[in-house]
C-alpha cells in the first residue's frame, strides 16, 4: 500500500440533506492529506424491503435524527477502518460488513463506504467513475428531464412526494451532446405551452407539481408531452418515462389503487390494463414502480405484455433476494440501483452486475445523498438508461464526463433501454 | 510561494441551476488546485447590471454564451496564465484593463466574473485554506442569520410579468445563540409550514435539486388565494405556535419595480388587486411592518425611488435592502447611502465584474453603516455560504437548509469556538439594537 493512501480518520456528524432530511455525514482522510466526503438520506418514499436505517427516535427532527448513527460511525466502524488503504474499496466494505448492518443502519454504512469511495478517487488522482468502473467505463446514458409531477392532483396521498413523476427521455441520438441539446429544446417548449395551457410556471429544470383542478386525467398529460415532442421534430426521438410509484396510492385494506392518473381508483387488473394501454398508445419508454411493491406476478404480466421497459424500485429495493427473485418470474426488466438501500458500494455493484448478466437493466438513482456524483455512477456501471439526468447540473457533470472520455464515449441511445422495442 | 502559479484558465457553456446556458470557467495552479465557477443571469434583471456576452441566433434561444466563452479561452487565459493566483486584487485588475478599461464591455460581463471567481476559488485550495477564509482572513468567523424560502408566484393578482418569481416570502430565525440552533427552529416550523401547504392547497414546493441553493419556495397560482394577507397570517400563526416570537420572522423580496406601472406611477398587484400610489405604497408597508414579525424587506419601490427607499428606513425601522436599487453597483450604493436609502445592500457577487469590485463594493456599504445580504442567484451556487463568513455578513438570501445549511454546519463546526452566530445584532434598523 501506498503510505499515503492509509486512512488516519472517519469522521461523522448530523447535516441536513438536500430535501432537507437529517443526513448522516463522515469524513475520510488520509496520511497524504486526501480528504473526502458522502452523506447518506432518506428517499422521499422509502420501501419496505430497503436496509434498515437507524433513527433516533423521539421529538427532535420528528424522530429522524440520526445521532446514534452517527455515533455508529464514530465509535464502532471508524476504528475498523484506520491503517486501511483508502482505494481498496472491497477490502473496507468487508471491514464495515463485520459490523451488524441492521445494528450500524444502513444509512451509517452506506455513508462511510460511499466517503472511502470519494476519498479513493482523490487520493487515486481519478475521476469518481473511473474508480468505480475502470477503464471499462465509458458508457453515457440516456438523459432525462421531469417535466411535471405532483402526488395530490386526483386526491392522492399527500405524503408521495413528487410522485407520480412524468419525464422526458431522449434517446435515439448519436451522440450524448445531440440527445440532451434536442431535449433542452422539447423541455423548454414544454414550459411555455404548461404556462399558456395550465397557468403553471417553471422556474427551474425541474418538474413542477400539478395542483389539482388542472387536468381531468393523465392521458390529457401524455396528449400534451406527445404533442410538444411532435411539433419540436422529435417524434420517435424522444420519449416519456413515468415513475408511477404505486405503492403509496395503494390501500392496502380496499386493494385498491387511489388517486393515481384519475380520480376513479383502480383494481390490480384496470393497472395491468392501464400501463398496456399508454405503452401502446404514447411513446412511453419506461414505467417504473406500476404496481405495489409486493405484486411481483403483477409485473411479470405487465413486462410480456409490453415492449419496453419496466423498471422496479420499491418492488426491488436494490435486494439481492428481491432481484433474483424477479429475475426468474421476468417481474419487470430493469432495476433500481441505490447504495444506501442495500448498505456499502460493494454490494450494490454487485448487484447491479448481476443484474446486467441476466440481461436486466440497470437504472442508478442519486435522491439518497449522492448528489451530482450520481453522474459518476452511471458511466461507472454503463448504465445505458438512469432517471432525470442530462439537464441542469447533472448534464453539466455529463457532458463533462463525455469531453473527458473524448472518442471512447459511447452513447448507446436507444439500445441502452431495455424492452424489445428498443433492441436488434 | 510555491504551486501558486497559474497554469491552465478554460471555460465552456453549461446549464445554469435554473437550466439556462452559462459560462463556467475554470482555473488551475501548478500544484494541482483547481476552481470552477460558473456565472449565468438572474431572474429578474436590473438595468442597472453589467452587460453579458450573449451570442443571438436562434439556438438556446438567442442566450447562448460561446462569445463569452471564447473571450476567456483565446483572450483573458493566455494573459493570466502565469500569474499569482492567491493575488485576487492584481490578476483582477490585469484582466479589468485588458486592451483598455472598458475590457468587461468588450469581453463580458459573465466572462470577467467566471474567471475572477475561478481565480478566487483555486487560490484558496492552492493555498489549502477554506474559501471564507481566504476571502476574509482569519476574522471570517460569522455565520448569517438562518432564513429558508417559504412562497413565491409572480402572477397571483395578474402582474409582474417580469417579476421572476416574487413576490417571495422567507422565514428568518435571528435571536438564537448559534446557527445550528437557528437552522433547526427554521426547519421544524418550514416542516409544519410544508404540511399547511399540502393538505390546505395541494401545493408541493419546487423539487429540490443538489446543487439548487433557492429551494423551499411555494409558488402561489393565480386565484388560489385572495390576498397576501392570509399567507402572512399563517407565517405568523406557525412562528407563535413554536414559541418562536421575537426570535423568528419574515423576510419579503417585493420586486416592486415590476409591480410599478410608470405611466400611471402606480403599483399593481402586489400583496392584492389594489393599485396604489407611491405614498400610498409606503403607508401600506409600514402598517405591514407595524401588524406582522417582518424583520426584512428587499425592494419594497421601484428602483429609482431613492428617497422613499430613506424613508422606509426611518418609519418601519427593520432591515430595507436593496437589490434593483442598487444591483450591487458602487455608485448606486454612493448614492444611496448619502440619502439612507435602505439599509443594506443585497450582493450577487458575479453581477458587477471581478471579485476584487465586489469587495470594494461591500467595503464601501460597510464603511457607510450599510449591511450586505449576500444572494446566489447568478450562479455561486454552495459558494455563497463561503462568501457569506467571508464578509461577515449578518444575513444571507434564504440558503440555510438543504445542501447549503450543511455546508454553513461544516464552517461553524470548522470554526468550533471562535464560531459567531450573527442573530439578531446581524440585522440592520433601529428597532433590532436594544
Amino acid at each position: 500500500m501506498n503510505k499515503k493512501n492509509k486512512i488516519i480518520s472517519v469522521s461523522a456528524s448530523e447535516m441536513i440533506s438536500d430535501r432537507n432530511k437529517p443526513a448522516v455525514q463522515v469524513v475520510v482522510e488520509t496520511e497524504g492529506g486526501i480528504v473526502g466526503k458522502a452523506m447518506c438520506s432518506p428517499g422521499i418514499s422509502v420501501g419496505k424491503h430497503e436496509a434498515k436505517f437507524v433513527y433516533d427516535g423521539g421529538q427532535k427532527w420528528k424522530g429522524l435524527g440520526v445521532s446514534q448513527a452517527v455515533d455508529n460511525v464514530n465509535h464502532e466502524i471508524a476504528p475498523l477502518l484506520i491503517g486501511m488503504d483508502v482505494t481498496n474499496q472491497t477490502l473496507c466494505d468487508s471491514a464495515i460488513l463485520t459490523k451488524d448492518k441492521v445494528k450500524m443502519g444502513a444509512n451509517a454504512t452506506a455513508a462511510v463506504s460511499t466517503a472511502i469511495l470519494n476519498t479513493g478517487a482523490t487520493a487515486l488522482n481519478m475521476p469518481l467513475y473511473e474508480h468505480i468502473g475502470g477503464v471499462r467505463a465509458f458508457t453515457l446514458p440516456v438523459p432525462g428531464v421531469t417535466a411535471a409531477t405532483g402526488s395530490t392532483r386526483y386526491g392522492g396521498n399527500i405524503y408521495a412526494g413528487y410522485k407520480p413523476s412524468f419525464s422526458f427521455v431522449s434517446y435515439d441520438f448519436d451522440t450524448f451532446t445531440e440527445a440532451t441539446t434536442a431535449l433542452w429544446e422539447v423541455f423548454m417548449n414544454w414550459s411555455d405551452f404548461i404556462k399558456e395551457k395550465l397557468g403553471i410556471k417553471m422556474q427551474i429544470i425541474a418538474g413542477m407539481a400539478i395542483a389539482q383542478g388542472k387536468l381531468k386525467n393523465d392521458f390529457e398529460l401524455l396528449d400534451y408531452m406527445t404533442e410538444v415532442i411532435n411539433e419540436t421534430g422529435f417524434k420517435d426521438r424522444i420519449g416519456i418515462q413515468i415513475d408511477i410509484a404505486a405503492n403509496s396510492f395503494y390501500n392496502k385494506e380496499s386493494k385498491l389503487y387511489e388517486g393515481i392518473f384519475s380520480k376513479e381508483p383502480k383494481t390490480r387488473d384496470d393497472m395491468i390494463e392501464l400501463m398496456v394501454k399508454i405503452a401502446k398508445e404514447y411513446p412511453i419508454v419506461n414505467i417504473e414502480d406500476p404496481l405495489h411493491d409486493d405484486d411481483f406476478e403483477g409485473f411479470a404480466e405487465i413486462t410480456k405484455q409490453v415492449d419496453i421497459q419496466i423498471t422496479g424500485d420499491d418492488l426491488l429495493a436494490t435486494n439481492p433476494e428481491r432481484v433474483k427473485n424477479a429475475i426468474q418470474m421476468g417481474a419487470g426488466n430493469a432495476m433500481r440501483v441505490v447504495t444506501s438501500q442495500i448498505g456499502t458500494v460493494s454490494e450494490a455493484a454487485e448487484i447491479a452486475l448481476y443484474a446486467k448478466e441476466n440481461n436486466f437493466g440497470i437504472s442508478p438513482c442519486g435522491e439518497r445523498g449522492e448528489g451530482n456524483a450520481i453522474c459518476d455512477y452511471i458511466v461507472g456501471y454503463n448504465a445505458g438508461m438512469a432517471r432525470e439526468y442530462g439537464l441542469g447540473y447533472s448534464g453539466n457533470r455529463l457532458l463533462k464526463i463525455e469531453h473527458e472520455l473524448g472518442p471512447r464515449a459511447r452513447f448507446f441511445g436507444k439500445r441502452g433501454i431495455n424492452g424489445k422495442r428498443f433492441q436488434l | 510561494m510555491h504551486g501558486v502559479t497559474i497554469t491552465e484558465v478554460h471555460a465552456r457553456q453549461v446549464f445554469s441551476g435554473r437550466g439556462h446556458p452559462a459560462i463556467e470557467a475554470t482555473v488551475v495552479t501548478e500544484n494541482g488546485a483547481k476552481g470552477t465557477v460558473q456565472c449565468t443571469a438572474g431572474l429578474s434583471i436590473g438595468t442597472h447590471e453589467i452587460a453579458f456576452a450573449y451570442d443571438g441566433g436562434t439556438a438556446w434561444r438567442g442566450k447562448g454564451v460561446m462569445r463569452a466563452v471564447e473571450n476567456v479561452n483565446n483572450i483573458i487565459a493566455p494573459t493570466i496564465i502565469g500569474m499569482d493566483a492567491t493575488k485576487q486584487t492584481i490578476v483582477d485588475n490585469t484582466i479589468l484593463n485588458l486592451g483598455g478599461s472598458d475590457a468587461k464591455l468588450r469581453l463580458g460581463g459573465n466572462a470577467v466574473a467566471a474567471v475572477s471567481a475561478a481565480v478566487l476559488k483555486a487560490g484558496a485550495e492552492a493555498l489549502g485554506i477554506p474559501l471564507y477564509q481566504h476571502i476574509g482572513g482569519s476574522r471570517a468567523v460569522t455565520l448569517p442569520c438562518a432564513a429558508y424560502g417559504c412562497i413565491s408566484g409572480s402572477n397571483r393578482y395578474s402582474s409582474g410579468e417580469k417579476a421572476g418569481s416574487k413576490p417571495t416570502y422567507s422565514f428568518v430565525a435571528y435571536d438564537f445563540p448559534s446557527f445550528s440552533e437557528a437552522s433547526y427552529a427554521l426547519w421544524e416550523v418550514f416542516s409544519d409550514w410544508e404540511m399547511y401547504m399540502i393538505k390546505k392547497y395541494g401545493l408541493r414546493s419546487q423539487e429540490p435539486s443538489p446543487d439548487y441553493t433557492c429551494s423551499g419556495f411555494f409558488s402561489i397560482p393565480h386565484g388560489l388565494i385572495e390576498n397576501d394577507y392570509v399567507l402572512m397570517d399563517h407565517i405568523t400563526e406557525i412562528i407563535c405556535k413554536y414559541g418562536y416570537e421575537g426570535k423568528m420572522g419574515i423576510q419579503i423580496d417585493m420586486a416592486a419595480d415590476c409591480y410599478y406601472n410608470q405611466e400611471t406611477m402606480t403599483y399593481q398587484g402586489l400583496f392584492d388587486s389594489v393599485e396604489r400610489s407611491r405614498d400610498e405604497q409606503i403607508e401600506h408597508i409600514v402598517r405591514l411592518t407595524k401588524e406582522y414579525p417582518f424583520v426584512i424587506m428587499e425592494d419594497p419601490l421601484h428602483e429609482n425611488d431613492f428617497e422613499g427607499h430613506a424613508i422606509l428606513v426611518d418609519k418601519t425601522g427593520i432591515q430595507i435592502v436593496g437589490d434593483d436599487l442598487f444591483t450591487t453597483n458602487t455608485e448606486r450604493v454612493e448614492h444611496g447611502a448619502s440619502m439612507g436609502a435602505g439599509n443594506t445592500v443585497l450582493l450577487k457577487v458575479n453581477q458587477i465584474g471581478s471579485i476584487t469590485e465586489s469587495l470594494e463594493m461591500i467595503q464601501l456599504a460597510y464603511e457607510n453603516g450599510y449591511g450586505i445580504m449576500p444572494c446566489s442567484s447568478r450562479g455561486e451556487n454552495l459558494d455563497i455560504c463561503d462568501y457569506s463568513v467571508g464578509i461577515n455578513a449578518g444575513t444571507i438570501r434564504e440558503t440555510s437548509l438543504g445542501t447549503p445549511g450543511s455546508r454553513f454546519l461544516e464552517i461553524e463546526k470548522e470554526l468550533g469556538s471562535r464560531a459567531r452566530y450573527a442573530g439578531k445584532q446581524g440585522l440592520k434598523g433601529k428597532k433590532f439594537r436594544d
